[in-house]
């Protein structure tokens, strides 16, 4: 008998001893927090190492691929540019790899002077011929099937948005539009006179990064001949060279990718401003999905910057030790789309009539039921509860933080009166008589477009309950692919600055083949030749004219109901400091290298 | 049945199996437009207009023939595909991602069988006494708890009340930073046994450390499935025949139970604990998400709500070999625990 019970008693003894093995060394005192100071509230951990977490995992490490903001954040890490932005000015321009540069008066060319001794982070000096190598290779790469990044260089250098064949570009023409000059320098050669400040602000992208020419060959990647520089163009994401490796001249260096899950950087040995100069030996960014579990990192002081969802900010007010960094302007902006040509079949629509059970297919293409929308949305309501009173209302999607912003633009304000009063006039005032119905679509679990949406249709509904609004969740695969096919009413969209320019935003929301304005089928061809005009025009007070007539435009055609622009946070631990905020660096700890930690 | 042949009977198998499988998952996606389906590839809303050029050099307007054929081609090919949720081939993203998975699998799943065995039988010896109902009350607490409540409960109290006490994750800061450096070789990529093979104390205990709360939250819910279920089938087993002849015998009551009732018990917990491994080795996803320990689960997840087909696929016939191998294994364990029961022909 007792030989049978310790036969089980083993059994036991192994789970409970496995239970054990996990479980102690949790009671042992953690070897690298001896050493911790505490502080109030948040332990001061992990001294010399940034520690981010954050959502949203890095999509590619290529410069000429990179679009999204976590790859981008990764970039400017490792990489530099010809130019960056001056501090938090978005046009200001300091030298990263030029050190000097000259505009041609005709605004015809820019010539940069290549700053010497600059070294990539394997001790390889940086010479002329990797500037040029490094805008050539990007632009033969151009992922265009994919809608790369690269259609911002080329239409300022080239004139063109991609290098499909079918917009006739040649290796030649990209040859020759970058060109070393006395050996020192690199020339920008434009195919016709654009704005500079635009340029320059294109330059200070991930596009327009300078990588090491004799890696990228060693790796396999674009020779630098033009023969066959098709083989290189437009590639799938597997075949990029530079998809997981980089070397750069930028502070920090790739250390490892830990792919999926975080990515890692180390100070470049061989930075141009010296070593000494960086303020972090490493930085890492973990991409963590639970807001609870950031929260508690931040918490603990295992992170020193986390992404906070905007309707978690106030989870932190209470919190001893974390810096909140409140109200900084982000250059981004939510607006409602009306659909002027909504696509046959489409299942939001009840009826397809006006019959009071549905909407026609072209009912927004009445501008008193654009108006009486517009009137019917409550900003004030939105931006207390949906932004937790952390946003701005705007009039056009040309922002504030944009060059020709207009303070004094013309916008709509909640006024159920005048609501009233264009929808009674609404399609000779079978709007009213009728009422209509459908569906408004956002991204399922984006609780901010939710509450918009919400607001939206209860307030048309108090104007007339023949107004029936139903507000469905869609995942957002299904949202993207009911937008390109016209298959909606309305829908909410975001959209967030490549660099800081008017025409950046001009063109996704109100050009005819714009991002939004195009599935929406809005097409005013006033606006069309302003935003083209706009984008060529060189003479800042004319740009400044057209950039205030394109923001009036958006308050008479009422293309969609512009709701706010966002006012960002970030959440620090105490211990980090030098913060600044310029709105178009990517990423939200900002210019790290600017930044420090201490416990003091 | 030989053992060699009965083994080559279920790896053939296999091939039917594996074909089911990416048939009917790569059926059930075409219930997506390829406009949906597209949107993969959409990292940035700029993308928005160029979904049909996304559509026709992916082929996603395809017949599903084809697009079946041609993933099939690939497959034969050695090629598995692209992972987007990785941002690695398919065929790179399921050893790189399995580690984690497996790290906590392999802690866990001893804990679940051997503690839900081992009270499982004492509940059923000491039916309708107080241990079989307070082992039946937490049974039921265990297997009622909802993973990401338990998950979130544990994490609060043990990562937020005691600071930093028990972490999320695999490792923290400066044991990551040692594990990638030279002086330390990644094996496997499993950090704790990696940590054995480089004879490294500190990352061990750091990563024995990460692994309390994954660990705890996955057992107790597993846990009480088990215990069910060794109960239950340890009370059908002393209800039998030859019990009472044990019994008769003048065996002692310990030797009824735990040689002659509970081996035949087993049986069923056996088969149950093989799918239960190979569930927990092919991913848990709401403890993989909450304690942010990337493994598998948390990338099919991923690949499914962002209808990533090849990730998907890729994860499927992951799964449906494991199932099958774990399936295998304990047919084979059967013929060591009963003796009537001969591969491939059931109990003689």
């Amino acid at each position: 008998m007792s030989k049978r019970l310790s036969k089980m008693g083993w059994l036991v003894l192994v789970a409970l001893l496995s239970l054990a093995l996990v479980i102690l060394p949790a009671c042992a005192a953690p070897a690298e927090e001896e050493e911790e100071e505490e502080q109030a509230g948040i332990p001061y951990k992990n001294d010399g190492i940034f520690v981010q977490e954050t959502i949203g995992e890095i999509d590619t490490l290529d410069p000429a691929w990179c679009y999204d903001t976590a790859s981008g954040e990764a970039l400017y890490y490792m990489y530099e540019g010809l130019l960056g932005y001056d501090g938090t000015a978005t046009n200001k321009f300091v030298g990263l790899c030029a050190d000097t540069w000259t505009i041609a008066p005709d605004s015809l060319s820019i010539t940069f002077h290549i700053r010497p001794n600059v070294k990539f982070s394997n001790g390889d000096v940086m010479t002329p011929e990797d500037v040029e190598y490094s805008l050539e290779r990007n632009l033969v790469t151009d992922p265009y099937s994919n809608y790369g990044p690269m259609w911002i260089l080329l239409y300022a250098i080239l004139n063109v948005y991609t290098t499909d064949p079918s917009e006739g570009i040649t290796g030649e023409a990209i040859d020759n539009a970058i060109e070393i000059v006395n050996g020192d320098s690199v020339r920008i050669n434009l195919v016709r006179p654009y704005p500079m400040d635009t340029l320059q602000q294109m330059l200070c992208g991930s596009w327009a990064d300078i990588v090491s020419k004799k890696f990228c060959i060693e790796n396999g990647d674009w020779p630098g001949t033009w023969d066959n520089w098709r083989d290189w163009n437009d590639p799938e994401k597997e075949e990029l060279k530079l998809h997981q490796i980089a070397m750069g001249t930028g502070p920090w260096a790739l250390e490892v990718w830990e792919q999926p899950g975080q990515i890692k950087f180390v100070k470049n040995q061989y930075y141009w401003k010296g070593a000494n100069t960086v303020p972090f030996d490493r930085i890492i960014i973990k991409y963590v999905d639970e807001w609870a579990s950031r929260k508690l990192s931040l918490q603990a002081g295992d992170a020193d910057l986390v992404y906070c969802p905007r309707t978690n900010i106030h989870d932190l007010d209470d919190v001893v030790g974390v810096q909140a960094i409140k109200d900084l302007p982000e250059l981004t902006i939510d607006a409602f789309y009306f659909n002027f040509a909504i696509a046959e079949g489409c299942p939001y629509i009840g009826s397809g009539k006006l019959d009071g059970n549905g909407i026609p297919l072209d009912f927004f293409t009445d501008a008193d039921v654009r108006k009486g929308f517009n009137y019917a949305f409550d900003w004030a309501k939105y931006i207390e509860q949906a932004m937790q009173g952390e946003a701005t209302q705007r009039g056009s999607p040309i922002v504030y933080g944009l060059p020709y912003f207009n303070p004094d633009a013309r916008m709509y304000s909640y006024d159920t009166a005048k609501a009233k009063e264009h929808l009674q006039a609404a399609w000779g005032g079978q709007v009213w008589e009728k009422g209509f119905a459908f569906t408004l679509i956002y991204n399922a679990g984006n609780i901010v477009r939710k509450t918009a949406c919400e607001i939206l249709a209860e307030n048309l509904a108090r104007i007339n309950n023949k107004f029936k609004v139903s507000v469905l969740p869609v995942v957002w695969a299904g949202t993207l692919a009911t937008i390109r096919s016209k298959s909606w009413a309305m829908f909410q969209i975001g959209w967030l600055a490549d660099y800081a320019d008017p025409d950046n935003f001009a063109v996704p929301y109100m050009h005819s083949t714009g991002t939004f304005s195009g599935p929406a089928s809005y097409n005013n061809p006033e606006v069309d030749a302003l935003i083209v005009e706009g984008s060529l025009e060189t003479d800042p007070a004319k740009r400044q004219e057209i950039y205030y007539k394109i923001q009036d435009f958006w308050y008479t055609d009422a293309p969609g109901i512009m709701i706010a622009q966002p006012l960002g946070r970030r959440f620090f631990t105490q211990y980090i400091h030098g913060f600044y905020f310029n709105p178009t660096t990517c990423g939200q700890p900002g210019p790290l290298y600017y930044m420090t930690k201490s416990a003091s | 049945m030989e053992l060699r042949s009965y083994i080559l009977r279920r790896v053939l198998l296999l091939i039917p199996v594996l074909l089911g499988v990416t048939l009917f998952i790569f059926g059930i996606t075409m219930f997506f437009s390829p406009m949906e389906r597209a949107t993969l590839y959409v990292t940035n809303i700029r993308q928005l207009n160029n979904l049909p050029a996304i559509i026709e050099r992916y082929g996603l307007d395809r017949p599903f023939v084809v697009q079946y054929g041609t993933w099939l081609g690939q497959v034969l090919s050695g090629n598995l595909g692209w992972s987007e949720v990785a941002s690695m081939p398919v065929a790179r993203a399921i050893p790189h991602l399995i580690p984690a998975t497996m790290e906590l699998a392999i802690f866990a799943v001893p804990i679940i069988i051997l503690v839900g065995i081992f009270f499982g039988t004492k509940s059923a010896a000491h039916k309708d006494k107080p241990l079989d109902h307070s082992t039946r009350v937490v049974a039921i607490l265990g297997w009622s708890l909802p993973s990401f409540w338990l998950g979130l409960i544990l994490l609060m109290i043990f990562y937020g009340y005691f600071t930093g006490f028990l972490p999320p994750g695999r490792l923290s800061i400066p044991m990551d930073i040692l594990v990638d450096s030279a002086g330390f070789t990644r094996y496997t990529h499993i950090n704790t046994l990696d940590a054995i093979l480089n004879l490294n104390g500190p990352v061990l205990l750091d990563a024995l450390r990460h692994l309390v709360l994954p660990v705890t939250t996955i057992s107790v819910i597993n846990m009480a499935f088990i215990m069910r279920l060794m109960r239950s089938s340890m009370l059908e087993s002393l209800g039998k025949g030859y019990i009472l002849t044990a019994r008769a015998k003048g065996l002692a009551e310990s030797v009824v139970v735990n040689k002659h009732a509970r081996r035949n018990a087993l049986i069923p917990v056996i088969t149950v604990s093989g799918y239960l491994f190979a569930g927990l080795a092919s991913g848990a996803v709401i403890t993989e998400t909450i304690f942010s320990f990337k493994g598998i689960g948390w990338w099919a997840w991923q690949a499914a709500f962002r209808l990533d087909i090849a990730s998907v696929l890729g994860f499927a016939l992951f799964s449906a070999v494991l199932f099958v191998i774990i399936n295998l294994i304990v047919d084979i364990l059967y013929t060591r625990i009963d003796p009537r029961v001969r591969l491939g022909q059931g109990v003689q």
